[in-house]
């Protein structure tokens, strides 16, 4: 009967998934604290000087997404460093979870958690540096509106790239934000290469002489024309392409690298 | 706990072999070992933190490296260093007592108690033999059934060790198994039994203490034996520490570092002379 009861938990349990927030919140509640006030002091400041100059109404926005951005990429390429650290990885290895249950944790918390997270404490924060600014100088920004499509779409760019980062911090043992972000730019090199190459297989006229650029185009119809297509046959070509980019950045980007991540993070030994 | 033909290595060249071997519940195991001969990581592919290269691993009908966290609740291991959060005794117990569903809170306090230890003391402000001391309270509080403990002793005082010895005797229950790994042996005797010993990838000799001193006798003799029955003899103050066959059937003490001593040198002959038995 409790071998039963046990077996049917050992995949995924919330009791368990909440048990881990809860670890990892008790244990680093004082450096978020810390780290909140050190930011919403930096963000008070540098609002008060911009109110000065009365010409960035979008204040909020722009520090909001900046914080996200930096703030959210650091925290997920370090969100497995326990488990290469020598003297930790045991007691978080060992602890009675399911591996599923530490990656969605740990996952959870660096992406909706962090994204809510600091969107609590930006939104006291703004307050309170707006009351300020009314107060000293008498101009006020607008404030961050959770509810805009810029939000949205930023938080929701966030999600997705974070997972880049997350995967980082699972394969990487020791500089995993400097080694991701390099993984990046050699990534998006060989991309380029690839792309050139292709380019240049497919159209070889185009690339002849010394410019990489023959011959201006001053119309779709002139560049379809020479490419051999017809001007409504090319953009279809590059909306399908263009769709296809965007499938895969919204769809397939994200759970491709949480599952890498995941199977990777249930094979590493300590 | 069962290992059949386990094999494991960090690099290229085996540290285990072909390993074999069984525990059961109801004893406290000497888990005893040169340095290097892989006491520690024994402890991790029992507990899962590292996979065995080839053969089987299985402890209370699961597989370790799927990390399952019904065995997960039933293994504490306590390594030799560790690293303690910034948080008061207190709070770790709040956070890491609800993962195990027997904890017992009470056990717990008694622990505590016993080990002079107060749960609203920071663990970083502790000494390394009381933070040591506190795992091993939360440990046994768990109440799982297999408890690891790679060198326990190391960092503790002279009180702290004899209270070690008595809290973990009295904490071996009927399905509860303790594999203490060391090497401090002086430390564990009248503690551990039986003794297992590792060496060259392999386990040389698993035995309880009644059955060695059936087979072997430890003596010190003025003068060094030259016998052919002296399995290893030792020069110490005032003579020579001589093991030899037990042809009497007296039951002597057995000094497990002289009984080490005399395993790794002599491992065939003892081999051959426990084979005999069997």
């Amino acid at each position: 009967m409790n071998a039963q009861s046990i077996e049917r938990n050992q995949y995924f349990s919330p009791r368990r998934f909440f048990l881990l927030l809860k670890r990892d919140f008790l244990t680093y509640y004082r450096t978020i604290l810390i780290t909140a006030a050190a930011i919403g002091g930096f963000v008070i400041f540098v609002s008060t000087v911009s109110a000065f100059t009365g010409n960035a109404r979008n204040f909020h926005t722009i520090v909001y997404f900046l914080l996200l951005y930096t703030g959210g990429f650091i925290v997920s390429s370090r969100a497995f460093r326990e488990i290469y650290n020598s003297q930790k990885s045991y007691t978080y290895v060992a602890l009675p979870g399911s591996r599923l249950e530490k990656f969605s944790e740990r996952l959870i918390a660096t992406s909706i958690g962090y994204v809510l997270g600091t969107l609590m404490v930006y939104s006291i924060v703004s307050a309170i540096s707006e009351g300020v600014n009314q107060a000293l100088i008498g101009y006020t920004h607008a404030f961050l509106n959770p509810l805009s499509r810029t939000f949205w779409i930023g938080a929701a760019v966030y999600l997705v790239v974070e997972g880049i980062f997350l995967a980082g911090s699972v394969f990487f043992r020791k500089n995993s934000l400097i080694k991701t972000l390099l993984m990046i730019i050699v990534f998006g090199l060989a991309l380029l290469i690839i792309t050139i190459i292709t380019a240049r297989l497919i159209i070889p006229g185009y690339f002849e002489g010394l410019g990489p650029i023959r011959q201006e185009f001053h119309s779709l119809r002139e560049l379809a024309e020479w490419l051999g297509m017809t001007e409504a046959g090319l953009q279809r070509t590059g909306r399908t392409i263009w769709l296809i980019i965007r499938l895969f950045f919204w769809a397939a980007l994200a759970p491709l690298c949480w599952t890498v991540s995941f199977l990777k993070f249930r094979k590493i030994e300590v | 706990m069962s290992i059949k033909n386990l094999s494991f290595g960090y690099t290229r060249k085996k540290l285990f072999r072909n390993l074999d071997f069984h525990l059961a519940p109801g004893n406290i195991y000497g888990l005893l070992g040169k340095n290097g001969a892989g006491k520690t990581t024994l402890l991790k592919l029992i507990s899962g933190l590292r996979y065995p290269q080839d053969g089987e691993c299985l402890v209370f009908d699961y597989v370790p490296q799927e990390r399952a966290p019904g065995l997960l609740e039933e293994i504490y291991f306590i390594p030799e260093e560790f690293f303690m959060p910034s948080i008061t005794m207190g709070t770790y117990e709040k956070i890491y007592a609800p993962f195990y569903p027997r904890f017992d809170r009470k056990a717990l306090a008694e622990y505590m108690k016993e080990f002079d230890l107060d749960l609203k003391e920071k663990l970083t402000e502790l000494s390394y033999g009381q933070k040591k001391k506190f795992l091993l309270a939360f440990g046994l509080a768990t109440n799982c059934r297999l408890f690891l403990l790679d060198e326990p002793t190391n960092g503790l005082d002279i009180p702290s060790k004899s209270q070690f010895r008595k809290i973990l005797a009295s904490a071996l229950t009927e399905d509860r198994i303790i594999l203490v790994s060391t090497h401090q042996v002086r430390d564990m005797e009248n503690l551990i039994d039986p003794i297992i010993m590792l060496d060259d990838g392999q386990i040389i000799f698993n035995q309880y203490l009644h059955n060695v001193s059936r087979k072997l006798v430890i003596q010190i003799e003025p003068e060094q034996p030259e016998t052919v029955d002296v399995l290893y003899s030792d020069k110490v103050l005032g003579g020579y520490t001589v093991v030899k066959e037990n042809r009497s059937g007296e039951e002597s003490r057995i000094d497990l570092e002289t009984l080490f001593n005399a395993v790794t040198t002599n491992r065939d002959k003892i081999h051959a002379l426990f084979s005999k038995e069997a």
